[in-house]
């Protein structure tokens, strides 16, 4: 009985090392070609669904309410060794649009201007409402790594944002993103604008907003 | 026979846990990057089209923070497209304890002490140089004489 309930606690352990040990884990991850990866009928446990940024698709997980989006978009960052100082990061690429701005890069459409209630910082709960009743939606809180392509790191004195958004408070916005583990004080990112940076920010505290939707 | 059974039993039990095992943890889409094994020293992102070194160097100042040819130093928004907001937890030798990584486990993890944080090629105006820390998902700006890690990356665009 005792070495039945040893099996039960080293196991586990024992299985998680092993795969690292014989590299198991790197197959896991291999896409199904139809020739070994059905995993002997095994279920499939995955439930990973790539953000294309058009379908608002993500993955969900036991620690979040929220799928985690990742980048889903060409990066055409290079910054040619002779680029002027005053380039910025990442080309940035913007296109008048109802509502807003089209990103030609990822295809996120921007609202802009964001209406005069959004002209001051807000709870998260607030800022995710009023995305929800923008006219021309549906509008939502960006995720982190959306909100991030907006960012223009060369910019001082001002918002650190394409001039595209001209008007933006130079404050911490929020994103949907939830900071994880997610615990019962509610923690979301938000891209502050007049940094530059990345923060946490608890869900009762005031930032401002930006909405974003998917290009239709 | 009885005691040849017994003995049999437990070991198939271990061998099918092993092949089952399947640590449910986040990772990146599983069609976000291209195929790799325990040797390959390159990721690819299909969907950004970066091509990642798997090894790091330093922690080193920002001046000597080199990449081989072909390669460079990520830009902030690049670096932080590697960033997985779900954390896993990991023994790190650096550290000698178990810490949080905010990264792809199975093609950054092994490859990604979190000590300390991760150049980037973006110079915020005031000559302070952006970096990323795996630990906590956050940017940081840091003084080009401190020490960190360097993880080179090249655009390789998708055909």
């Amino acid at each position: 009985m005792l070495s039945a309930l040893a099996g039960v606690v080293a196991v586990p352990a024992a299985m998680i090392a092993c795969n690292d040990i014989i590299g198991l884990s790197d197959y896991q991850r291999v896409e199904c070609t139809g020739l070994v990866c059905d995993g002997g009928g095994l279920p499939d446990t995955s439930t990973i669904d790539a953000t294309d940024g058009t379908d608002g698709g993500g993955r969900g997980d036991a620690s979040g309410t929220q799928p985690v989006r990742w980048a889903a978009w060409p990066m055409p960052n290079y910054v040619p060794p002779d680029a002027s100082p005053d380039s910025v990061d990442n080309p940035l690429s913007y296109s008048a649009t109802t509502g807003g701005f089209v990103d030609d890069v990822t295809g996120l459409v921007w609202a802009h201007p964001m209406p005069s209630e959004a002209g001051s910082p807000m709870p998260f709960e607030q800022a995710k409402a009023l995305c929800d009743r923008l006219p021309n939606g549906p509008w939502r809180l960006p995720s982190r790594i959306e909100l991030v392509t907006l960012l223009d790191l060369s910019k001082q004195g001002t918002a650190k944002i394409a001039a595209t958004f001209e008007g933006t408070l130079p404050v911490a916005h929020w994103t949907s993103s939830e900071v994880r583990p997610f615990e019962p004080e509610r923690q979301y990112w938000v891209v502050d604008f007049g940094s530059g940076g990345l923060a946490k920010l608890h869900a009762g505290t005031s930032a401002a907003v930006r909405c974003v939707k998917d290009r239709p | 026979m009885m005691s040849r059974t017994r003995a049999r039993f437990p070991l198939r039990g271990v061998v099918v846990a092993l092949v089952i095992a399947s640590p449910v943890l986040a990772d990146a889409p599983r069609d976000q990057y291209e195929f790799f094994s325990a040797e390959t020293l390159k990721i690819k992102d299909r969907k950004t089209g970066l091509e990642w070194d798997r090894l790091v160097s330093g922690p080193l100042p920002f001046a000597d923070a080199s990449c081989a040819s072909g390669t460079r130093l990520p830009t902030l928004k690049e670096l932080l497209t590697i960033v997985d907001e779900e954390p896993h937890y990991t023994y790190d030798e650096t550290q000698l304890k178990n810490v949080p990584k905010m990264i792809d486990q199975f093609a950054f993890g092994a490859q990604t002490p979190t000590d300390k944080a991760y150049w980037t090629s973006s110079v915020n105006p005031d000559g302070q140089v952006w970096t990323v820390d795996f630990q906590t998902g956050e940017t940081r700006l840091a003084h080009p004489d401190d020490a960190r890690y360097v993880r080179c990356v090249a655009f390789k665009p998708n055909p």
